[in-house]
């Protein structure tokens, strides 16, 4: 079920009202467990087994790898978490593209082979909760965990309903001690974390889906070069649309952790304020960018291995990261961007490091300006359908397009523009905050204001619901 | 283990909780009611949305009643203009199932049915010209229909709810959403070049079933009236495709009749009144010998053309195109009667 829909508002109180019930903790633990099943369910109820399957298989081969002697012993236990997970993941996202790619390779070598379109269900946040529970696994294997005690925490980890479909990607050890003792939230608890929904609706349903996806919408799908202002006008609202999309389901999934009394991590820290594109990635989708460094990068010998074999590095673990988000080329040249732009940004830092511009205010500003008009060329990528489509973007982006046909209306020209105007301002101004810090400076009767103002506009502006955009993913 | 990874408790802000919860929670009270009051005082009534989910309760009837029951699909003249409690009335029977869709093609909604083992009944598919040859994958039809299939327990839950609620508040109607206010309605200037549409305006009020009929502001706000005929007047660019697409589609419309008939089903074709300009649009891009007469020849099902029948003709069209709400019982009764004997010949043939 979406967060944004009245089924989730009335599973939520139900779900708020029993864990507030005087009852023992285990009780309370198994009361989340059934509801981040029914939860789960609501999309599609057969697809519960492979979240079952995913929990069961982590659980049992993280417990024996554990109690293994012998390397080859713990290598094949390792192995078979990875198969299992990772091969439900490609067959049900990477299915139809592997097949598909295949027949292409099959045709260029002279095989004539037309399978039949796949019709295959991608179920949702199956690449949230496959890492997860592979993250339990493997901090078994690399020693940095022991297994868990209690089944029942680990399978509440797994499935808590807030982040199970679209993170954050938790760590075991950031949200299993906080199920060993009996928590409730305070009353300032359920307060702010019934204002973070309210901020991640307000994102996710007046911002993404009200103001900022029309302008997006109707430039990627033009199919027709356009003039530069109408290009960067559609860029500038997919940076905003996928930020407040994305960042408002996490934002809406903290506060709902947090009235129920557990505390998530955060996922994004004003990251169009980043400065370069290390930064950025300290700051958007932390908990993907932290599970690839620490599964991926660092086994891989992270910075470790020499200029070359850092590059290399990094960018195998961008081009897996872009895959991570779909199964299509256009995402792994995402992926790859960044890889490139991560890889000339370190070169950058050898060539200027003694550069006393960069330390500067207005060269700061010039770095985090750079960085997002960077970050909005590779979302042309992200967003396209295809390469065709990325490329007459990216042609009319630069003014290099020939004859253009104008695709915006005006409003679609100036909203989408001042709303990121005000997003950029708003990370740059509270890049080095907490939302926390900076709400405790504002008087309490304009809190009380722009919350109203904020769940009037939802309740204003709300449908029966739309999905969020990393549900694809 | 990295810092970013370890457990930690959010930090909380310092604030007069009860206080600002308490404003909060006044001010979105007061807005909201100034919301609905200020609608209500423009005309708007609580009204139901013509979404999947309302579709959906209707075209799951059909796994119970379509054995015998009578359908309606269509675009929206066949929606305004049949009055379900006055078709039952006079027909005799229960009220027909309404699974017209506005603004689009019921050839999707034909072909679902006719892929549909439950349903062998009688079928009655509304023809208007500028709707029915439009292509039938994305229409919106099309999307209905993949709706009902994959409709999930939470949608289905979650659209209980949204009626009930629409029930009661006329905000909630979806030409009162903000975002289409602000960045459609709102007098923006108009940037040359992009095509500007207007967009389709309120029209109607709906029920559970589906019964619908024009909104009173159509019928006596002239200058509303005005507003809806240009909202027409924009899409009066040349249709149907071209003879060979449409013998096409008329082959493959035939096919879905005759999958229906071979079960016992029968299909009628009604073409409902169109006047003015709209009218003479339909006649200049599709006139008969080219759509309708074509149509019935391909798939040999009945027609009823209301030109043919003088007591089809001669009612209200505030806006050229649908019925005005007094003229819906009558009509419908006339059609009725026209259908009669289609309909008693097919309750008669052996089963």
């Amino acid at each position: 079920m979406l967060f944004n829909s009245l089924t989730f508002v009335l599973f939520f109180a139900v779900v708020l009202a029993l864990h507030n019930l005087p009852i023992g903790w285990r009780a309370k633990k198994a009361q989340l467990l059934v509801a981040s099943y029914v939860f789960y369910a609501a999309w599609n109820p057969p697809l519960v087994l492979l979240l079952w399957l995913s929990t069961v298989v982590d659980w049992e081969v993280a417990a024996r790898i554990h109690r293994a002697r012998d390397g080859m012993g713990r290598r094949l236990l390792l192995l078979l978490s990875l198969g299992v997970n990772l091969g439900v993941l490609a067959f049900f996202k990477y299915g139809g593209f592997l097949v598909e790619n295949t027949a292409a390779v099959a045709q260029t070598i002279g095989i004539d082979w037309s399978p039949a379109e796949p019709d295959i269900v991608l179920p949702v946040g199956i690449s949230f909760y496959t890492f997860q529970t592979l993250a339990y696994t493997l901090d078994v294997y690399l020693r940095r965990a022991e297994p868990g005690k209690s089944f029942l925490d680990f399978a509440l980890f797994v499935t808590f309903f807030p982040q199970l479909v679209a993170g954050p990607i938790v760590r075991p050890d950031q949200l299993v001690p906080q199920f060993r003792q009996p928590v409730r939230a305070s009353s300032a608890q359920l307060l702010w974390g019934f204002g973070l929904i309210t901020l991640g609706l307000f994102e996710k349903v007046v911002l993404a889906d009200t103001l900022l996806s029309t302008a997006a919408d109707e430039t990627f799908g033009a199919g027709t070069a356009m003039p530069v202002i109408d290009a960067w006008a559609g860029v500038l609202a997919f940076s905003g649309q996928i930020f407040c999309d994305f960042a408002g389901y996490s934002t809406i999934a903290i506060g709902v952790a947090l009235c129920l009394g557990f505390s998530l991590p955060d996922n994004f820290r004003y990251p169009y304020a980043a400065v370069g594109f290390s930064d950025f990635w300290r700051r958007w989708h932390i908990s993907l960018s932290t599970w690839l460094r620490d599964y991926l990068y660092i086994p891989l010998g992270g910075n470790r291995k020499g200029r070359i074999r850092t590059h290399v590095n990094l960018m195998v673990t961008m081009l897996l990261g872009g895959l991570w988000h779909g199964a299509s080329w256009t995402f792994m040249v995402w992926g790859g961007l960044h890889g490139l732009f991560l890889i000339a940004e370190r070169v950058a830092r050898r060539v200027f490091s003694g550069a006393r511009w960069v330390a500067t205010r207005p060269g700061r500003l010039a770095l985090i300006l750079l960085t997002f008009a960077l970050v909005n060329v590779t979302w042309v990528f992200f967003r396209a359908e295809d390469f065709s489509a990325a490329g007459t973007m990216l042609a009319s982006m630069f003014g290099l397009a020939g004859a253009t046909k104008a695709v915006l209306w005006t409003q679609d020209l100036i909203v989408p523009p001042l709303i990121m105007i005000a997003i950029v301002a708003t990370h740059v101004w509270m890049r080095n905050r907490s939302v926390h810090q900076a709400v405790e400076r504002v008087p309490w009767w304009l809190i009380a204001i722009a919350w109203a103002a904020m769940a009037w506009a939802i309740i204003t502006s709300q449908g029966s619901g739309d999905a969020f955009i990393y549900f694809q993913f | 283990m990295p810092s970013s990874t370890s457990s930690f408790e959010r930090p909380i802000p310092a604030l007069p909780g009860r206080r600002t919860v308490l404003l909060a929670v006044i001010l979105l009270v007061a807005g909201l009611a100034g919301w609905e009051l200020s609608w209500r005082a423009y005309g708007l009534e609580p009204d139901l949305e013509h979404d999947e989910g309302l579709w959906a309760d209707q075209r799951r009837r059909i796994e119970s009643e379509g054995d015998r029951g009578t359908v309606l699909i269509g675009s929206s003249r066949i929606l305004f203009d049949v009055d379900l409690d006055t078709w039952a009335e006079h027909m005799g029977t229960d009220a027909p199932i309404q699974l017209a869709i506005e603004g689009t093609t019921p050839r999707p909604l034909l072909e679902d049915l006719a892929n549909d083992e439950h349903f062998r009944g009688f079928l009655v598919v509304g023809f208007a010209p500028d709707l029915f040859y439009m292509p039938g994958e994305g229409s919106s039809a099309a999307k209905y229909v993949e709706y009902y299939r994959d409709e999930s327990p939470s949608q289905r839950f979650g659209h209980v709810l949204w009626k009930a609620l629409q029930s009661e508040l006329a905000f909630l109607e979806q030409h009162a959403r903000l975002g289409p206010l602000l960045m459609h309605d709102a007098p923006w200037p108009i940037r040359p070049g992009p095509r500007h549409s207007l967009r389709v305006l309120k029209m109607s009020q709906t029920r559970t079933d589906r019964n619908t009929y024009m909104w009173s502001r159509v019928e006596t706000d002239r200058e509303y009236r005005d507003r809806s005929r240009r909202v027409w007047k924009q899409w009066f660019h040349p249709f149907p495709p071209p003879q060979k697409a449409l013998d096409k589609r008329h082959s493959a419309i035939a096919g879905a009749v005759e999958r229906i008939r071979a079960r016992g089903g029968m299909v009628v074709f009604v073409r409902l009144p169109s006047v003015d300009q709209y009218r003479g649009i339909e006649m200049l891009h599709c006139p008969r010998s080219m759509c309708w007469d074509r149509l019935l020849a391909a798939t040999s099902a009945p027609g009823i053309h209301f030109e043919d029948h003088p007591t089809l003709q001669g009612f209200e069209l505030p806006e050229w195109s649908h019925l005005r709400r007094a003229d819906r019982a009558p009509f419908t009764a006339a059609l009725v009667d026209v259908l009669r004997p289609l309909y008693q010949s097919w309750r008669e043939q052996p089963r």
